[in-house]
C-alpha cells in the first residue's frame, strides 16, 4: 500500500498548488490532475487487495471527474469568461506558505490524537484531511464561483481517497449515490453560476452581499 | 405493498411537469399532496401498533421515529401542496412566473417531498447521507427559484454551506464504517450497527460524531452554522418555506439523533450528550438578538427555528425520558406551528407586497382574518398557552431543572423568555394599531385580491397545535413516547 501513500502524496502537492493558483483555467486542469490521481489509487486498492466493486468506482470516478466534469468546466469557462486572471484574497505566495502551514498543522494534530489504527489509515489519514481542509481554504481565498465549486470538489477527492485507503470504498450502493449527489450538484452549482453571470453580470460571489442580519 | 406510496410524489413530479394546463398543473399537484397521506397512513399505524418495520430487503427501517418524522412530511406536504395551488396561482397571474415555470415548481417540490421521504426511511446511514444532499440539491432550486439577485445569493449559500456541511459528515460516515469493519461488521445499516455499537473503538466513534454533528448540524441549523437558514427561508416561495422550516430541518436533526444512539452506546460517560446539551444552548443563545431587532417577517421566522432547534437538541441532550419525551414532542409541535406560520406569513406577504415587519401595520383593521391567524400563529409559536409548544418547552424546561446540573433548566429558559417577549413585540406592531393614512388610500385596490377557500389549509397544523395543548390523544402520546425511546436507544 505504500504506493497508495505516494499517489497520495502527489493528490496534496496538487491541492497546495491549487490554492496559491490564480488562472481559473488551471484550476480546472488541477483539479483534473487530482481526479485522475484518485482514480489511481482506486485502481490500486482493487488490484492490492482485491476488493472488486472498486473496479467499478475506478471507471466511475474516471467517467464523471476526469472526463465529465473537466468538460463541462471548460466548456462554461469559454461561453461565459473573458479574463481567466483571477485577483484571490491572497497573494499567491501568502496563500501557497498558509497551505503548507495547515498541512503541517494538521500532521501534528493527527500524530498527537493516536487513534488506534492500522498502519495503512495513519499514513493516509493527515494526507486526507490535508486535502479536504485545503479544498476549504480554497473556497475561502477565491472570490470566483468556479473555484469555489472547484475547492468543494477538493474537499471531495480528500474524502474519497479517506474511504478508499481506509475501509476500501463505502458499500456500492452507498458509493453509487454519493457519485450520483456528487454529478447533480456539479450540474445545479453550473447552473447557479449561469443565473450568476446573467443577473450580476459577474461569476464574482463578493457581489453575493445583499442579504444579511 | 403499502410502499408504493413512495411512487406517489414521483409520478406527481412527471405530471406537473408535462401537463401542460397551468388549471391541471395545479390539479394534479393538490391530489398527489393528498393522496400521500392517505397512502401513509397504513404503514405509519403498523409501525405503531407492531414496532419497527423492515422493508425492500433491509434497506428501508421505519421505526418510531421515522414514523414521526413520515407523519411531519405528509401532512406538511398536503397542507404545501394545497396552499401552493392558490399561492402559486396568483403569481402566475401576476405575470412574476409563467406556465413552464410552475411545472417546473411542482416537478421540484414533490421530488423534494421524494428525497425527504427517502432521508426519513432509509436503513443504511450512508444512504441517509445521500437523501440529505439530495434534498439540499432539489431545495436549493426551489431556494433560487425566482431568480433575482437576493435568490441566487441565498441558494449559492445555501448550497455551497450545506454541501460542505454534508461533506463534512461524510468524513463522520467514513470513520465510523471503519469503526464497524474493525469490529468485524461491513455494513452501514442502522439496525445491525446499533446492537454492536458498544463494541466500536470510542475514540473512532468520538471524532466521527463531532463531524457528523458539524455536518448534520449545518443542515438542521445549530449555530453557528445556520447563516444560510434565514437566507434560504426568506427567498424561497412561501409554501417551499413551510417544507425547508418544518420538515428538513426534521430530517437532518433525526441523522444526528440516530448517530447520537450510536455513540451513547458506544462511548462511556457524558461526552455526547453534552455536545449536543452546548450546540443546542449555543444555538438558542445566538438566535435571541436577531430574533429581537428583526427587520423581516421571514427572517424572523427562520431565527426562530434555529433557537427551538437548540431546545430540541438541549433536550436530547439532557436525555432523561421526561426530556426525549418533550424533544419528539416539541419537534412535532414545532414543525406544523412553524408551517403554519410560513403559509399564513406567504399570503400576508402577497396581500401586503412586503415582509418588513414595520410595513405592515394594523394587520387586525386591514386584514381582519389573516391579521387573527398571523396573531395566533406567533402566539403559538412564541410559546404562549393553550398551544401545544407551550406544554412541550414546559416539558423540556421541566426535565432540564431536573438534570444533574440545576442550570441547564435556567439555561434554556432565559433564551425561551427573551425569544417571547420579541415575538410578541414584533407580532403587536404588524397586527395591532391602524393603518397609515396611505395605506387607507390604497385599500381599494389590495382587497381586489382575494383569497382561495384553500388558502385556509394554512391554519389546519395549526389547529392541530393547538388541540395537542389543550388535550394530547392517546395514539399521538404513545406514538411521541415511542419515538422518544428510540432517541433513548431502546431499538432492537
Amino acid at each position: 500500500m505504500q504506493l497508495v501513500e505516494i499517489v497520495g502524496t502527489v493528490l496534496l502537492l496538487a491541492a497546495i498548488w491549487l490554492v496559491g493558483n490564480r488562472r481559473l483555467d488551471r484550476a480546472v486542469v488541477n483539479l483534473t490532475i487530482q481526479a485522475l490521481l484518485l482514480t489511481l489509487v482506486a485502481l490500486i486498492t482493487a488490484v492490492v487487495a482485491g476488493v472488486h466493486h472498486m473496479y467499478g468506482v475506478a471507471l466511475l470516478l474516471f467517467l464523471i471527474k476526469v472526463v465529465a466534469m473537466p468538460m463541462a468546466f471548460f466548456w462554461a469557462l469559454r461561453r461565459s469568461e473573458r479574463v481567466l486572471e483571477m485577483q484571490p484574497v491572497l497573494s499567491p505566495v501568502v496563500a501557497t506558505v498558509g497551505a503548507v502551514a495547515l498541512v503541517v498543522m494538521v500532521y501534528f494534530a493527527v500524530g498527537s490524537i493516536r487513534l488506534p489504527v492500522p498502519a495503512v489509515m495513519s499514513g493516509l489519514l493527515p494526507v486526507s484531511l490535508s486535502v479536504i481542509l485545503l479544498g476549504i481554504l480554497t473556497m475561502i481565498t477565491h472570490r470566483k464561483a468556479l473555484l469555489q465549486v472547484v475547492g468543494l470538489m477538493t474537499m471531495e477527492n480528500g474524502l474519497f481517497m479517506l474511504a478508499m485507503a481506509s475501509t476500501f470504498g463505502m458499500p456500492f450502493i452507498v458509493e453509487l449515490g454519493i457519485f450520483f449527489d456528487v454529478l447533480v450538484s456539479a450540474v445545479i452549482m453550473g447552473g447557479l453560476t449561469h443565473q450568476m453571470k446573467v443577473v450580476f453580470a459577474s461569476t464574482d460571489t463578493d457581489r453575493l452581499n445583499q442579504l444579511r442580519g | 405493498m403499502e410502499m408504493w406510496f413512495l411512487a406517489i410524489p414521483a409520478v406527481t413530479a412527471c405530471l406537473c411537469l408535462f401537463v401542460p394546463s397551468p388549471a391541471w398543473k395545479h390539479r394534479i399537484n393538490a391530489l398527489g399532496g393528498l393522496l400521500l397521506p392517505i397512502a401513509a397512513m397504513p404503514l405509519i399505524a403498523q409501525v405503531l401498533r407492531e414496532g419497527p418495520q423492515v422493508r425492500w430487503g433491509g434497506h428501508l427501517y421505519v421505526d418510531a421515529l421515522s414514523a414521526l418524522l413520515l407523519m411531519i412530511i405528509v401532512l406538511v406536504g398536503f397542507c404545501a401542496a394545497c396552499f401552493s395551488l392558490a399561492y402559486m396561482e396568483r403569481e402566475r397571474q401576476a405575470g412574476i412566473i409563467d406556465t413552464a415555470k410552475l411545472g417546473r415548481y411542482y416537478l421540484w417540490m414533490h421530488l423534494f417531498l421524494l428525497t425527504m421521504l427517502a432521508a426519513a426511511m432509509v436503513n443504511n446511514l450512508g444512504l441517509l447521507w445521500v437523501a440529505i444532499e439530495a434534498t439540499t440539491l432539489v431545495s436549493a432550486l426551489l431556494v433560487g427559484f425566482y431568480g433575482r439577485e437576493a435568490s441566487i445569493e441565498a441558494a449559492w449559500k445555501y448550497i455551497l454551506l450545506c454541501s460542505v456541511g454534508i461533506a463534512l459528515a461524510l468524513l463522520g460516515l467514513i470513520l465510523l464504517y471503519f469503526a464497524a469493519m474493525q469490529s468485524g461488521l461491513m455494513t452501514l445499516n442502522w439496525s445491525e450497527l446499533l446492537p454492536a455499537a458498544g463494541r466500536f473503538d470510542p475514540e473512532l466513534v468520538k471524532l466521527a460524531f463531532i463531524f457528523v454533528v458539524i455536518g448534520f448540524g449545518t443542515k438542521a441549523g445549530f449555530a453557528p452554522m445556520h447563516n444560510w437558514m434565514p437566507d434560504a427561508y426568506s427567498q424561497a416561495p412561501s409554501p417551499i418555506s413551510a417544507l425547508l422550516s418544518a420538515v428538513l430541518i426534521n430530517c437532518a436533526l433525526v441523522g444526528v439523533f440516530r448517530f447520537h444512539v450510536l455513540v451513547v452506546r458506544a462511548v462511556p460517560g457524558d461526552f455526547a450528550s453534552h455536545l449536543l446539551l452546548g450546540f443546542g444552548i449555543f444555538s438558542m443563545v445566538i438566535a435571541v438578538p436577531f430574533v429581537l431587532l428583526q427587520h423581516d417577517i421571514k427572517r424572523l421566522l427562520a431565527y426562530s427555528s434555529v433557537e427551538h432547534v437548540g431546545l430540541i437538541v438541549a433536550a436530547v441532550g439532557i436525555g432523561s425520558p421526561l426530556a426525549l419525551f418533550g424533544a419528539t414532542w416539541h419537534l412535532f409541535n414545532h414543525a406544523l406551528t412553524k408551517a403554519a406560520l410560513f403559509l399564513i406569513v406567504g399570503r400576508l406577504e402577497q396581500q401586503y407586497k412586503t415582509r418588513k415587519i414595520a410595513r405592515i401595520r394594523g394587520a387586525l383593521a386591514r386584514t381582519p382574518w389573516l391579521g387573527a391567524a398571523l396573531l395566533a400563529g406567533i402566539l403559538a409559536l412564541a410559546g404562549a398557552p393553550p398551544f401545544g409548544l407551550f406544554m412541550s418547552e414546559l416539558t423540556v424546561v421541566a426535565a432540564g431543572l431536573g438534570a444533574p446540573k440545576g442550570w441547564t433548566g435556567m439555561a434554556l429558559l432565559a433564551p425561551l423568555l427573551l425569544a417571547f417577549t420579541g415575538m410578541v413585540y414584533h407580532v403587536g406592531k404588524m397586527v395591532l394599531g391602524m393603518p397609515s393614512l396611505k395605506w387607507q388610500r390604497s385599500a381599494a385596490m389590495v382587497q381586489a385580491t382575494s383569497g382561495s377557500p384553500l388558502e385556509w389549509i394554512a391554519l389546519l397544523p395549526l389547529a392541530l397545535v393547538l388541540m395537542m395543548g389543550i388535550m394530547l390523544p392517546e395514539v399521538v402520546r404513545e406514538g411521541l413516547l415511542q419515538a422518544a425511546a428510540v432517541l433513548g436507544g431502546a431499538g432492537r
